[in-house]
């Protein structure tokens, strides 16, 4: 046997390929695998802190529990409104520095990008903390501004109407670096002549970007958007660093939800079924997305 | 054929990578999960102690996995627990291990049975309430001698006694006399200030976080209504455990005017608070900003700590001097000064089985005598782990049970009369246990009723009025509580056993 | 249709290199005159700045100095689209995501042409260029000669004044660029319009142009019909340049013994033609530059003849290039294949220059002394 695979295997590219990815499929199975299935047995059981030894299955009772439960259609809202707040913008936003970076020469364009992706760098707690200062009510960098400005200031996350705007805000401001990259590594790769050519062709500025430039950022754009429509349907560190969920559940997204489910009631199975139906609502969503986007995109 | 031989190969690989991942050591060790820091006296004099027991106990190793914060603590204990690694030796009071976050719930009643086999008469008398507190955790039956001793945060917040001083208040008196809301109010009055002239004041009472915005807002009300001593024992501040309804809705929509005014009427919380942590008030406290923060007694050494770096010059600021004080109470004819709570809390194992005879949890039982000897109780004391503030406040509401034979005469006395007093409340632990379906519904009723309504009162989009409303239609949709009657016979039964026995053994005292 | 005159225009980059600014003259001081209808070809190694003329001429880049006319209109600061022309790009430049119909017509949309108008102008192109079948088609399903069709549908639809052409044929394979460069020609002859065409093939230069204009370092070397630039160059550039295998070039000097004579390095002397006696007056006892053209030599032993000898020789099929030197100095001939198999390596052969073919030039200027007037 050994002496079989000596001979045609060990120098054989096809036996080292299986071995390394034998290695990561292992590694997955165990971390991946196992715990996504384990999420989705639990969603089918009565699983709870008082009764963790005794689990038992009781079909889609978790299911039906979770969804006609008015607080779990409310994160749902919550988590929908933050998603139509920050993707539009996540587009927008990334896309319209890219385009203005794209003006400068490379120095000066690497110095913007770096300074952008920065906060990305930061860790998500230092990121939260240094926002929740910024918006903070009483003692705030932002509210500081407005009575400078002569505006009424603001209660910011402390205010049960403005604290899911006030996230949106701070999405707004922070989260864009690497969608610039993105962005602009894209339009780097859009051919010059192609620019030059419809300026012969006589397209306005207007028209190039929305014939040229849109058309083909479409991949990148599809990208971004199903990254930043998942990322924004599991919004977790907002609620949990800044708002606790609150005021008045004002912020209480669908991640949080689970969080809370899982930890603070102690009800596991719940938890698991809530994170199954959001699995399901962020696949139906992205390929909706790929359905709306994908049709004409050029890969 | 060659490639599947290689296909074969690889998946036999990955078999053993995956198994080697999940073999684990062999040796006997004792997991212990403690909220304490290796670095700080009490956890150096813990690692002697479990030191000493690995020298006499070859073979036995102990794993300290320490906790950060107690919040850290018990979402540890909690995800441990969760997935069914529970720790073998773990620290907390009863309460926390049913429900380790804010919906405050007890275990199901059908689960309230006592397996007297595993304990001898002097162990349970000397695991006091603590013992049927854990037991009715199905399947977590053994217990281990509780000792520590704690006030209840519920019944007392922590003061800036300058503050205090400064407006003419003697600390000392409040803690022995109480005080009513209406001098809370009027402490208010001086204590909030605008000191830098921009119009806003930046020096408040409290700030209305989570928790705080309870303790100091809704509990003083609360708490300091004069009820029979069974009522008081419930541990149930909102729901009357027979029937499932709210205890005392008048009382409650009382408190929730007190807590509006304190924000709304008089500013002496600000509303713009109502979503930071309890960490941004406990912050703010030592900044000097706030007169109270509804901490537990253990803030006192993070005070002391911060004094102690203000005065090397290692941190900018003032000299804070704190202390507990006890909540305010109603200034109406049927309530009384509330009187601090003294909370037990001790040892539990958390194994799956009860004691079987196997080695480890022999091991484990050994251990936990060996923690909790009787000779190490002198050198806590002396360590300075139980604070002198900590015995001035217990009262009759408290258990110490095991510390009875310290030979201490004061504390022999007091933790004596304790005794006398609190057994009687054994009973009311029938009363607490609730059916599982109330259960789950009155934690999601505080999470998803209760504390939103608050935070929506304090942040200005509901008065009261609204809030209380919302609380108690909410509260009124709850399930019927209905306990197991044919279990609670027994149950009830031999909790009554227990309290004979408990004051046939106080009487040797007397 | 129209003129174009560029008058002494000038384009300066400037680039950072290391934090220093280096200015690089792309194009200096370039007078040309190109006529109505010409097909001219900009021809030059790259870098020569020709394709920075003939952006200057599309308006995608604005001179430093100097002015751009178009029909007699200064269109120097004119956007591209204001030009009247239209440009065929190296890389074809079309529209990835739009087919080809969309391709050809997207000017026209921008230019608001009404809807049938674009249809005629379209189908028109795409008959001329036999793409009618592929109007459905994305760019990416295209062969490159069908994109390259595409990208003159697309120039042709717009009807200019002038057509600009950016080394178009060089991203195809050589045989279709053959196929192509005749077609480019006949289409040219059809439409009649100015064309500038720039490349760097001598061959597509010397097919296509009615003129051509060697470029050099951004100055102007030569202009003039392929004849004219083969057989009379101007310099010792476009002499090196233009020709394949290029003109051998020997350093000879100038005696008089009994008759004006070119002296070479091996001491062979051989008479100076009639022609160049008078313009070489100058150089006597100087150095200058002999070249002629492989074609020009005959192996025939003679008075004037040369001798060299064999280093190598390349079969071509009825030719064999042969490689020699003259004391140090390399060269080669063709020959036919059939009388050169007796000729190897080491082999000692006699070189007769035909006197009327050959070039004399300065070695330090570089010009063509025989054609200084």
């Amino acid at each position: 046997m050994f002496k079989l695979i000596k001979r045609n295997y060990v120098y054989n590219e096809w036996f080292w390929a299986y071995v390394f990815l034998a290695v990561d499929l292992a590694w997955s199975t165990l971390f991946l695998f196992y715990p996504m299935i384990k999420g989705v047995i639990y969603s089918f059981q009565d699983i709870q802190l008082q009764n963790i030894s005794n689990p038992h299955f009781i079909g889609f009772k978790n299911y039906i529990n979770v969804l006609t439960d008015p607080d779990w259609w409310h994160s749902v809202k919550i988590s929908a409104l933050y998603t139509l707040g920050v993707v539009p913008m996540g587009i927008i936003i990334p896309l319209t520095i890219s385009l203005l970076l794209a003006h400068f020469r490379r120095s000066i364009r690497d110095f913007f990008k770096a300074a952008f992706y920065l906060p990305g760098v930061v860790s998500a707690v230092v990121m939260a903390m240094t926002l929740k200062w910024i918006f903070d009510p009483m003692a705030g960098f932002m509210n500081w501004l407005f009575s400078l400005l002569g505006l009424p200031t603001q209660l910011w996350y402390s205010g049960t109407s403005e604290a899911l705007f006030t996230l949106i805000l701070m999405n707004w401001l922070s989260s864009h670096g690497f969608n610039i990259l993105l962005y602009s590594a894209a339009l780097d790769r859009i051919p010059k002549s192609l620019y030059e050519a419809a300026e012969i062709d006589a397209a306005s500025s207007w028209r190039r970007f929305w014939k040229i430039t849109w058309p083909l950022l479409k991949p990148t754009t599809l990208y971004v958007l199903i990254t930043s429509v998942i990322g924004s349907f599991q919004a977790f560190g907002g609620a949990f660093f800044i708002t606790h969920g609150g005021p008045m559940k004002a912020t209480e997204f669908l991640n949080y939800r689970i969080y809370v489910t899982f930890y603070q009631f102690g009800q596991y199975g719940i938890a698991a079924a809530m994170s199954v139906l959001l699995m399901l609502m962020v696949i139906a969503v992205s390929l909706l997305n790929f359905k709306i986007m994908g049709s004409e995109v050029e890969y | 054929m060659k490639r599947s031989l290689g296909i074969v190969v690889a998946l036999l690989l990955a078999l053993v990578i995956m198994s080697s991942a999940l073999v684990f050591a062999s040796t006997d060790t004792i997991t212990a999960l403690l909220p304490f820091r290796p670095n700080t006296p009490f956890g150096a004099y813990l690692g002697q102690v479990f030191n000493l027991f690995e020298q006499t106990h070859p073979g036995v190793k102990v794993k300290w996995i320490s906790g950060g914060s107690w919040g850290d603590y018990i979402k540890k204990l909690g995800t441990m627990l969760g997935a069914r690694q529970g720790p073998d030796v773990a620290y907390g009071n009863a309460n926390y291990l049913f429900v380790p976050g804010r919906g405050a719930g007890l275990a199901s009643a059908d689960s309230l049975t006592i397996p007297d086999k595993y304990f001898t008469k002097d162990e349970r008398l000397g695991m006091g309430a603590a013992v049927i507190g854990s037991l009715s955790i199905p399947g977590r039956g053994i217990v281990v001698w509780p000792w520590h001793l704690y006030i209840g945060g519920i019944s007392t917040m922590i003061a800036n006694e300058d503050m205090l001083r400064e407006a003419g208040f003697d600390p000392n008196n409040i803690r022995k006399n109480g005080w009513t809301t209406k001098q809370f109010l009027e402490l208010g009055s001086k204590v909030v200030k605008d000191l830098n002239g921009d119009g806003k004041p930046d020096r408040w009472l409290f700030y209305p976080v989570n928790s705080d915005h309870m303790r100091i807002g809704i509990f003083p009300i609360y708490l300091s209504k004069k009820r029979p001593l069974e009522e008081q024992w419930t541990l149930d501040y909102f729901f009357d455990t027979r029937t499932g309804k709210l205890k005392d809705p008048e009382l409650l929509h009382q408190a929730f005017q007190y807590l509006y005014d304190l924000v709304h009427k008089y500013k002496y919380a600000p509303a713009a608070a109502v979503s930071k942590s309890m960490g941004d008030a406990s912050d703010a406290f030592l900044r000097g900003e706030l007169a109270f923060v509804a901490n537990g007694p253990d803030y006192l050494s993070t005070v002391k700590e911060h004094n102690r770096l203000v005065l090397e010059g290692l941190r900018k600021g003032k000299v804070i001097h704190a202390g507990v004080i006890p909540m305010p109470y109603l200034d109406a004819p049927d309530h009384e000064a509330i009187r601090p709570g003294l909370a037990v809390y001790g040892f539990y194992n958390f194994k799956q089985n009860p004691y079987k005879g196997d080695e480890h949890t022999k091991h484990v039982m050994e251990f936990c005598d060996f923690i909790t000897n009787i000779t190490f109780q002198p050198i806590l004391a002396a360590e300075g782990f139980m604070s002198p503030d900590r015995r001035l406040f217990a009262t009759r509401y408290a258990m110490a049970a095991n510390l009875y034979n310290t030979n201490d005469p004061s504390i022999r006395y007091w933790l004596n009369d304790m005794r006398n007093n609190a057994l009687p409340s054994f009973s009311q632990y029938a009363c607490v246990g609730f059916t599982k379906a109330f259960r789950d519904a009155k934690g999601k009723w505080f999470g998803d009723s209760f504390i939103p309504a608050l935070e929506g009162m304090i942040a200005g989009k509901l008065s009261a009025d609204e809030a209380f409303n919302r609380v108690k239609v909410a509260a009124e949709k709850l399930p019927y509580p209905r306990v197991n009657k044919d279990k609670l016979p027994a149950i009830i039964k031999s909790i009554n056993q227990l309290v004979e026995e408990e004051k046939e053994e106080s009487k040797m005292f007397k | 249709m129209a003129e174009v005159v560029l008058d002494k225009v000038t384009k300066v980059f400037t680039t950072f290199k290391k934090r220093e600014k280096v200015n690089v003259t792309a194009v200096n001081h370039l007078k040309l005159d190109i006529r109505d209808g010409e097909f001219l070809v900009l021809l030059g190694p790259s870098g020569c700045g020709k394709t920075t003329t003939l952006r200057i001429i599309a308006g995608l880049e604005i001179p430093t100095e100097g002015k751009v006319y178009i029909g007699n209109r200064d269109v120097t600061k004119y956007p591209a689209k204001e030009r009247g022309i239209a440009m065929v790009f190296q890389d074809y430049a079309l529209y990835p995501h739009m087919n080809v119909y969309e391709n050809m017509s997207f000017g026209l949309k921008n230019l608001k042409f009404p809807k049938e108008e674009i249809k005629r102008r379209v189908e028109t192109a795409a008959r001329i260029l036999d793409i009618e079948e592929l109007f459905d088609r994305k760019p990416k399903g295209l062969s490159g000669g069908q994109r390259q069709r595409v990208a003159l549908g697309r120039a042709i639809v717009r009807q200019p004044q002038v057509y600009l052409f950016d080394e178009p044929l060089s991203n195809l394979d050589a045989r279709l660029r053959i196929q192509m460069r005749a077609e480019l020609k006949e289409l040219h002859m059809n439409l009649k319009t100015t064309s500038i065409y720039v490349t760097h093939d001598q061959i597509e230069a010397m097919t296509l142009g009615n003129r051509i204009v060697i470029l050099e370092l951004g100055t102007i070397q030569q202009i003039g019909t392929p004849e004219e630039i083969y057989n009379k160059p101007s310099n010792l550039f476009v002499a090196n340049f233009i020709g394949t295998p290029p003109m051998n070039f020997f350093t000879c000097g100038v005696s008089r013994d009994d008759d004006l004579k070119f002296v070479f390095e091996n001491g062979k002397k051989i008479s100076v033609p009639n022609t160049l006696k008078n313009k070489l007056q100058d150089f006597m006892n100087k150095r200058i530059t002999l070249g002629i053209r492989p074609e020009n030599i005959s192996l025939e032993k003679g008075k004037n003849s040369v001798e060299a000898s064999v280093t190598s020789s390349e079969f071509l099929g009825i030719n064999v290039l042969i490689h020699f030197k003259v004391g140090e100095e390399r060269g080669t001939i063709y020959m036919n294949s059939e009388k050169a198999t007796s000729i190897g390596a080491g082999s000692k052969i006699p070189l007769l220059f035909d006197p009327d073919k050959i070039h004399v030039f300065d070695p330090e200027t570089g010009k063509n002394i025989g054609l200084i007037k």
